[in-house]
């Protein structure tokens, strides 16, 4: 009777240690850091077409990366280059301080300085106050207070 | 010369005796000590020019600084697309475009670039398939991206170094270098008068305005013209203009001794 009940009280400790070390697992896993975060997204491959080697389409760089949820990471000194999905060069280049990258969704937001080079570095854009970057549709809304340059060789139509 | 001399010293000054003290103008940096400030310049050089060749395009706005381009200053958001591509600013746009000495104020500022696909429909090129075969994918690359037009919208105001315009729309064609400015009424104001009309239409090159279409005027002209590069024949044949030449001051009689 006694070993009976030892036996049940010691199942019943690791089951409780089990339980523990999983959730303590689970909040670890949130709380992690990492330094040189890379993410990589991909061109969705065309139908039809054969032996196609997807295109890289985003790379989000960081200095420091801190998962705070299971989709919501936290990069510090963000860098971002998306990439045409042919033909050689970058569509934009956007660098932060700070930046917000939800991976479920694809977004990545900040409320820090945002500087965007595009097209060769013909068009310069610095904002203050945040930006949001859809990453499936590469489209960039750059929060207020944005000072632009746009160069003479874009203007003029010359090739940079 | 030479202007050294030896010192006369006794008992423990004697040491001393034999040191020369030269002139200050004879102190010359050795060649160890200049061959060091060589070593050190050139390291200095060298490191300078490898910690600023970042690698390009780097997204530093100091280089813009210096430009002669367009400067575009807005206080709402940005949106920049890829997929299209376009840049539009929204709310109290103003725009300095240093090349024309030109100063713009709107409300809505849309920039369209060209693509690839674009600019060889317009040379009558073929347009390069990739591998998919589509066309307007393979040109979808802005990597040269160069700008198509610009839409100004909402209380567009145009100055130039001696000419103002205000209107509802402006329109910029890459192709001819023009912005053209329509609306219900656009004025044009300068030295030589005001005018108003309905279409003006700005030589980005030369930075001069002309008015076209139906246009009137109010205020001193030159002989021959309306004071906008418009000839008074080409304003009389709109429907409702007033006529310039009986407006404009008369041309001066020549005078006789």
């Amino acid at each position: 009777m006694k070993t009976r009940s030892f036996q049940w009280g010691r199942w019943l400790t690791v089951a409780v240690l089990l339980a523990v070390a999983m959730v303590a697992r689970a909040q670890l896993s949130q709380r992690i850091k990492g330094k040189n975060f890379t993410f990589l997204e991909y061109y969705e491959p065309e139908a039809g077409v054969k032996s196609q080697t997807n295109r890289i389409k985003n790379i989000l760089r960081g200095a420091e990366g801190q998962s705070l949820t299971a989709d919501l990471i936290r990069i510090r000194q963000m860098r971002l280059e998306n990439y045409p999905p042919a033909g050689p060069g970058t569509n934009l280049i956007a660098q932060s301080p700070e930046a917000w990258f939800d991976k479920e969704a694809g977004v990545i937001t900040s409320t820090t300085r945002l500087d965007l080079v595009t097209s060769g570095g013909q068009i310069v854009m610095r904002g203050e106050s945040g930006f949001l970057y859809l990453m499936e549709k590469s489209a960039l809304i750059v929060s207020n207070r944005v000072r632009t340059v746009i160069q003479d060789a874009a203007l003029k139509g010359k090739k940079p | 010369m030479n202007l050294s001399m030896n010192t006369v010293g006794r008992g423990s000054c004697r040491a001393h005796a034999s040191r020369k003290i030269t002139a200050p103008q004879e102190r010359r940096p050795t060649r160890f000590v200049r061959g060091l400030f060589l070593a050190l310049a050139a390291w200095l050089c060298l490191f300078a020019t490898t910690t600023n060749a970042a690698p390009a395009p780097s997204a530093s706005t100091n280089s813009a600084s210096t430009t002669n381009g367009m400067l575009i200053v807005c206080d709402d958001g940005v949106i920049f697309s890829n997929s299209i591509p376009l840049l539009v600013f929204t709310s109290n746009v103003r725009v300095l475009d240093r090349q024309s000495d030109t100063y713009m104020e709107c409300d809505r500022l849309t920039l369209t670039f060209q693509t690839n696909a674009t600019r060889l429909a317009r040379t009558n090129k073929a347009p390069v398939l990739d591998a998919s075969g589509l066309a307007g994918i393979a040109g979808s690359t802005n990597a040269n991206t160069r700008l198509d037009t610009i839409l100004a919208e909402g209380r567009v105001m145009i100055i130039t170094k001696d000419q103002q315009v205000l209107g509802d729309r402006a329109v910029y064609l890459a192709t001819n270098d023009v912005m053209i400015v329509t609306g219900e009424q656009v004025i044009l104001a300068s030295e030589q008068g005001v005018g108003l009309g309905t279409r003006v239409v700005f030589d980005r090159a030369n930075g001069v305005f002309r008015g076209e279409g139906p246009f009137t005027f109010d205020g001193l002209a030159k002989p021959g013209t309306n004071g906008f590069g418009l000839s008074p024949g080409r304003a009389a044949s709109g429907k409702n203009t007033n006529s310039p030449a009986k407006k404009s001051s008369p041309p001066a009689a020549p005078l006789r001794k």
